[in-house]
C-alpha cells in the first residue's frame, strides 16, 4: 500500500486540476508532509519490529527454561524493573514529548498488567493464598489514578476491566459480603442468570458514569465507558434471553439473590445515574426509555419473582429488551454522530435474531431443511443489516463533513 | 503537566514499592519468623494465572471452636477470623484450643489466625479454618510427586499468620 505521503502526493495533483487548492498550497502541504527518501526508515521500521519480537521470544524462552535456577529476587527485581521501564517508555512516548501516544497508551498498558503479574508472582513465590478477588481489587486500587493522570484510553480500559472483574469475583465468592447468592449451586442451577441480572446493573453503571463524563474535562474517556457499559448491559440482557429456553429440558424454581449484593448492585448503578443526570441531563435522557424495559426481567431475576410455569416469560421479556436497547444505540448513534454505537447495535440486533433463531427452530425442522433455511435467513439478515449498517454511517458521515 | 508527571512518578513508584516491600516482608517472616512443623496431605489443581499448585489440607485444618454454635449451613460464618492455639505432640503441631476470641498461649504454644473455609458435612461446631498455606506452588507438570509422608515447615509471622517455608516429602524438600 502505498504511503500517505504518496496518496498526499497523487490526490493534492488532483485537488490542484480541480481547483480546490492552489499549486502554492499544495507545494506548502507537500513540504509539511515530506515524503521519507526510499522509504528506508519504513524498511528499518519493519527490520526493528522483527528484531524485537524476535529478542523478546529468545529472551522468553531463556527465562522459561531457566525460571526455576533463577532467584527470587532476580525475579521480582527484574519485574519491577519491566514495571517502571514499561511505564517511563509510555510516559516518553505519550505525555513528553509525545510523539507516538497510541503506542505510548499501550506500553502504560503494558504497565498496568506487569503490576498485577507483580501481585502474581510474589504471592506464587512466597505461597500466599489469600482469597484471589482481593488481589485484584489490589490491581485495580494500584492502577486506578493513572489513566486521568495520563489521559491514556487504553490503561483506563484495563482500569474498568479490573474493576469490573474484582466486583464479579465478590459476587461470586462464598466469603464475600457481597455474595450474589447465598449458598453454593451448581452451574446447572440458575445461578447464571442472576449473574446475568448483575452484569446488566453494573453495565449501566459504567454507561452512566461514562455519560456524566461527556463535556466535562475527562471528555475523553466518555465514550470508552459508556461503549464498554453498553457491551456488558446487552450482555447481561443477552444471557437472561436463554432462560427463555431453559424450560424445554426441566423445571427449576426461581432463586433469590441476597438483598446485600442487590442493595450494592443498584446503588451503583443509582449513583452513576445521578452523576450522569446532574452532569448530563440530556444524555441520560436519549437512551433512558430504552433502557427501561430491561429493568423488568432484571429486578424479576433479582428478587426472584416465581411465574411457575411462565419463568420462560422473563427471558422473553429480556429478549425484547435487549433489541429495544439496540435500537436505542442506533438511534442515539444517529442522532449524535457515533458510529460505533450504530454499529454495535447492528450487531447485537443480529446476534439476538440469529440465536433465538436457533433456540426457537433449532429443534423443529428437519436436519436438511434447517441447514438451508438457516444459511438463507443468516444470507439474508447479513446482507439486509450490514446495508442498513452502511446507510447509517454514511448518513453521520455525511453530517460530519456538512 | 509538571504536577501530572510529579503525581504520575508518584504512582509508578508506590507500585514498584509496594511489590518490593511486600517481598521483603515474607522474606523476613520466611527468614526469621519462628518455624513450626505440621502434617500434610495433598490434592492438585491448577490455578490459571499463578501456574500449577498443590492444594494442601493440615490435621490442624479441622478443629472444635469453643463457644461456637453448631450449624448445619455450608457457607455459616465463612470469612470469620479464629484464633487457635498449637502445641507441639510429637513430632508435628496440633490445634489445642480455638476461638473466635484471641487466647492466650502457654509456654510452647503458638498462637495462629485463621478464617473459617467452607465446609460440606460439618460436625458439631467442628469448622474447617483456613490459615493462608493451603496452596503450594511448584514449578510446571511437578504436580504429582509420589511420596508416603508430607510434612510442612510453616512460619509464624509476628501478625500470627502462617506461611509455607518448605514442603517435605518423606523427609526431603520438594520440589
Amino acid at each position: 500500500m502505498n504511503s500517505f505521503e504518496k496518496r498526499l502526493e497523487a490526490e493534492t495533483l488532483a485537488w490542484v486540476c480541480d481547483g480546490l487548492i492552489t499549486a502554492d498550497q499544495r507545494e506548502r502541504l507537500l513540504a509539511r508532509h515530506a515524503a521519507r527518501a526510499g522509504g528506508v526508515n519504513q524498511f528499518l521500521a519493519i527490520l526493528a519490529m522483527i528484531g524485537g519480537a524476535l529478542l523478546v521470544v529468545g529472551v522468553s524462552l531463556v527465562i522459561k527454561s531457566n525460571w526455576e535456577r533463577i532467584g527470587d529476587w532476580v525475579k521480582i527485581g527484574g519485574l519491577v524493573a519491566l514495571l517502571v521501564g514499561a511505564y517511563g517508555i509510555g510516559w516518553r512516548l505519550k505525555m513528553a514529548p509525545g510523539n507516538f501516544p497510541r503506542t505510548g497508551d499501550a506500553c502504560f498498558m503494558v504497565g498496568a498488567v506487569f503490576f498485577l503479574l507483580g501481585i502474581a508472582l510474589v504471592s506464587q513465590i512466597f505461597h500466599i493464598n489469600s482469597r484471589p478477588p482481593n488481589g485484584v481489587l489490589l490491581w485495580w486500587v494500584g492502577i486506578v489514578a493513572l489513566p486521568w493522570l495520563t489521559r491514556a484510553k487504553g490503561m483506563q480500559f484495563v482500569s474498568a476491566v479490573a474493576w469490573f472483574t474484582w466486583l464479579a469475583m465478590e459476587l461470586e465468592s462464598r466469603d464475600s459480603w457481597i455474595r450474589l447468592i447465598e449458598s453454593h449451586l451448581n452451574w446447572y442451577d440458575r445461578e447464571f442468570l442472576l449473574f446475568s441480572a448483575a452484569s446488566f446493573l453494573l453495565g449501566l453503571t459504567l454507561f452512566f458514569f461514562g455519560a456524566g463524563l461527556r463535556g466535562g474535562r475527562h471528555d475523553h474517556f466518555a465514550g470508552l465507558h459508556e461503549k464498554l457499559g453498553l457491551i456488558v448491559a446487552t450482555g447481561g440482557l443477552y444471557a437472561l434471553g436463554f432462560s427463555w429456553s431453559a424450560q424445554h429440558w426441566y423445571y427449576q424454581a426461581m432463586q433469590h439473590a441476597r438483598p446485600g449484593a442487590m442493595v450494592i448492585l443498584i446503588a451503583f448503578a443509582t449513583v452513576a445515574a445521578a452523576w450522569a443526570w446532574w452532569r448530563n441531563r440530556a444524555e441520560l435522557k436519549s437512551l433512558a426509555w430504552f433502557l427501561a424495559l430491561g429493568f423488568v426481567p432484571i429486578l424479576a431475576t433479582l428478587l426472584g419473582v416465581e411465574l411457575h410455569d411462565s419463568n420462560w416469560l422473563w427471558g422473553g421479556i429480556a429478549c425484547a429488551a435487549m433489541f429495544l436497547l439496540n435500537i436505542g444505540m442506533i438511534r442515539v448513534g444517529l442522532a449524535t454522530g457515533r458510529e460505533s454505537w450504530i454499529n454495535l447495535g447492528m450487531a447485537g440486533i443480529a446476534l439476538n435474531i440469529v440465536t433465538r433463531y436457533f433456540l426457537l427452530f433449532g429443534t423443529m425442522l428437519e436436519g436438511g431443511v434447517f441447514f438451508i433455511v438457516t444459511g438463507l435467513l443468516v444470507l439474508g439478515l447479513g446482507f439486509y443489516l450490514e446495508r442498513k449498517r452502511r446507510k447509517f454511517v454514511g448518513a453521520v458521515r455525511k453530517e460530519v463533513a456538512s | 503537566m509538571k504536577r501530572a508527571a510529579r503525581w504520575f512518578w508518584a504512582l509508578v513508584a508506590a507500585q514498584a514499592l509496594f511489590l518490593l516491600s511486600w517481598a521483603a516482608y515474607h522474606e523476613v517472616v520466611r527468614q526469621n519468623a519462628a518455624v513450626i512443623l505440621l502434617k500434610a496431605r495433598p490434592a492438585d489443581p491448577q490455578d490459571l494465572l499463578r501456574g500449577d499448585y498443590m492444594t494442601l489440607r493440615y490435621d490442624i485444618s479441622d478443629v472444635k471452636i469453643e463457644g461456637a454454635k453448631a450449624s448445619p449451613a455450608a457457607d455459616s460464618g465463612v470469612g470469620q477470623d479464629v484464633w487457635v492455639l498449637l502445641e507441639p505432640r510429637d513430632r508435628y503441631y496440633v490445634a489445642a484450643q480455638a476461638g473466635r476470641e484471641r487466647l492466650t498461649p502457654k509456654p510452647g504454644q503458638v498462637l495462629v489466625l485463621g478464617t473459617v473455609g467452607y465446609s460440606w458435612g460439618r460436625a458439631g461446631n467442628v469448622e474447617s479454618i483456613a490459615y493462608g498455606i493451603e496452596r503450594y506452588f511448584v514449578p510446571e507438570g511437578k504436580g504429582s510427586p509420589r511420596f508416603k509422608l508430607m510434612e510442612v515447615e510453616a512460619s509464624v509471622s509476628p501478625a500470627h499468620r502462617l506461611y509455607i517455608r518448605r514442603v517435605l516429602l518423606d523427609g526431603k524438600a520438594y520440589p
